[in-house]
């Protein structure tokens, strides 16, 4: 397929994508200026922000050379930005890998800390910058039935293991002919995490972009969804991941504990629980985004709601800031543990238990506040809204220990607080999805027209 | 909004994936033509006319008024 739009959009979305990548590159540069101060860690950040520089320059030379930019010298420029941006990934992601070589250090998170989040907020931009621009992300593919679009992202992801193996090959080699300051098996294992952490995140985004594409074909038949399937797709990520999150802690814990079997797996868990904390912001922000497509099926559907919007986006954004606020303390609290002394990080600790506890109670108070509000307005759906307010407010006094049911659950953990912990994470994901179900089902496809006439 | 073209599709019995597939373009490309979002290349406007056998003044041409 020849798409002229397609052509003219590509050129436009890897232009923005250009711009975000010189942004990042230059703080990052900035940062390891004031904080690195190794020339060889800033190699990436001077490539792309020299190459970016020269794309720009030459589309410059090329618009001031034509009296009129018309189409034809308009899909040139857009050509060069999208030579400018395969130059840019493609040679950054080996530069990046190969200056590791050089100044990294032998463990095997510092390559991956941040990489695969900036990863991931770089493929979440991109596919928004895609949408923006009238397009998908598997653009090629997108129309074709599941199984050739699903055949079309395998392939992709095997273009990319090759990709993979190139980076690793050539690191390889370096590694040989040259004396490198870090552990090669442990960069070859980091870019194996990479493209692991890429591939899993590319197809979780290739679901989600089919299951928008059918949706909106349906919406363009006429037929009216409720609740999208990908909110709910995105609702079973989150809860998955939570789940996930709280399995790895548990095990974790237990690990600590003397006699324990799980004790000589400990380095493992101590490991799989850095990356739960390291992917904490990537479901901060998947969760802001199911917020926003929920808050978009209930303006869709119910109009009443309109007059609320400001209040839910609210809501929506606390939620977000109090996610990434959790998130940078998690990360950050066994750094203070080695800052400051043990009873001074206990008060720290301490104090931002309670800081949580209050935004949970605050959080159930609002709850209740909204419950009135439904009775008031005898709304269908406050009897299971009710019973999300009582399961979430038993399991807050269970976790604070109001209700002494496991003992003290934050020093000994036991099977059954896990088990209740389990049942907490998904009673409460399964509780909020019937409400919202219900909350946009409230008005029937016939109510919904009369109110648009 | 290009009503014109929407009219002589849905009157061919062609939902917009099957105009597209036709034409060898996206459906979205379709959708925004008949939006009047996106405009098309004289050759995309020629592709469309012969396979909705229409002459391009039918389908893209518009009538303004123009202020003397």
């Amino acid at each position: 397929m020849k798409d002229e739009r397609i052509i003219q959009r590509l050129g436009i979305v890897k232009r923005n994508n250009l711009i975000i990548i010189f942004s990042l590159a230059l703080l990052s540069l900035i940062y390891k200026l004031i904080f690195v101060q190794a020339i060889v860690a800033m190699l990436t950040e001077i490539f792309v922000l020299i190459v970016v520089i020269i794309t720009f320059i030459i589309n410059a030379i090329i618009k001031s050379k034509e009296e009129l930019v018309d189409e034809r010298v308009y899909q040139k420029i857009l050509r060069i930005y999208n030579y400018g941006f395969n130059i840019t990934v493609g040679l950054g992601v080996i530069i990046y890998f190969v200056s590791s070589l050089f100044y990294v250090s032998n463990t095997i998170v510092s390559p991956n800390l941040f990489v695969n989040s900036a990863i991931f907020i770089c493929l979440l931009l991109s596919f928004t910058n895609f949408r923006k621009n009238g397009m998908s992300f598997n653009y090629k593919f997108i129309e074709n039935c599941n199984k050739q679009y699903y055949f079309g992202v395998i392939k992709r992801v095997l273009y990319l293991l090759a990709y993979t193996i190139i980076v690793g090959l050539v690191v390889f080699i370096l590694s040989i002919i040259f004396t490198v300051v870090a552990n090669v098996e442990v960069l070859l294992l980091s870019i194996l995490i990479s493209f692991i952490t890429f591939a899993i995140q590319y197809f979780l985004f290739s679901i989600y972009e089919k299951l928008h594409y059918d949706e909106s074909v349906e919406m363009d038949e006429g037929k009216l969804r409720y609740i999208t399937r990908k909110v709910l797709y995105i609702f079973v990520l989150i809860t998955l991941f939570r789940f996930y999150a709280l399995l790895i802690d548990s095990l974790w814990s237990f690990s600590h504990l003397e006699n324990n079997f799980l004790h000589k797996y400990a380095l493992i868990l101590e490991l799989l629980e850095l990356g739960v904390k390291i992917q904490g912001i990537d479901f901060a922000v998947l969760s802001l985004i199911s917020g926003i497509l929920i808050y978009k099926s209930i303006i869709r559907i119910n109009l009443k709601f309109l007059k609320y919007k400001k209040l839910y986006l609210i809501a929506i954004w606390v939620s977000f800031v109090f996610g990434i606020l959790n998130w940078v303390y998690r990360l950050g609290v066994t750094m203070l543990g080695r800052i400051y002394e043990f009873e001074t990080f206990i008060k720290i600790v301490t104090y931002v238990r309670y800081l949580n506890f209050t935004f949970l109670f605050i959080s159930i108070f609002v709850g209740a506040l909204i419950y009135i509000f439904m009775l008031l307005n005898n709304l269908k759906v406050r009897n299971t809204y009710l019973a999300l307010l009582i399961f979430q407010t038993l399991g807050v006094m269970v976790t604070v220990g109001i209700i002494p049911v496991f003992g003290n659950l934050n020093q000994d953990p036991t099977i059954h607080s896990v088990v209740f912990n389990c049942i907490n994470v998904f009673g409460l994901a399964i509780l909020n999805y019937i409400v919202i179900y219900k909350l946009t089902r409230a008005y029937e496809i016939k109510e919904f027209t009369e109110e648009l006439l | 909004m290009n009503l014109k073209m929407k009219a002589a599709r849905v009157e061919h019995g062609l939902s917009q994936a099957e105009l597209a597939k036709k034409i060898g373009v996206s459906r979205q490309t379709i959708i925004l033509i008949e939006q009047g979002k996106f405009n098309p290349s004289l050759n995309l406007c020629i592709s469309v006319c012969k396979q909705l056998d229409r002459t391009l003044n039918d389908l893209f041409w518009e009538d303004l008024k123009i202020e003397r």
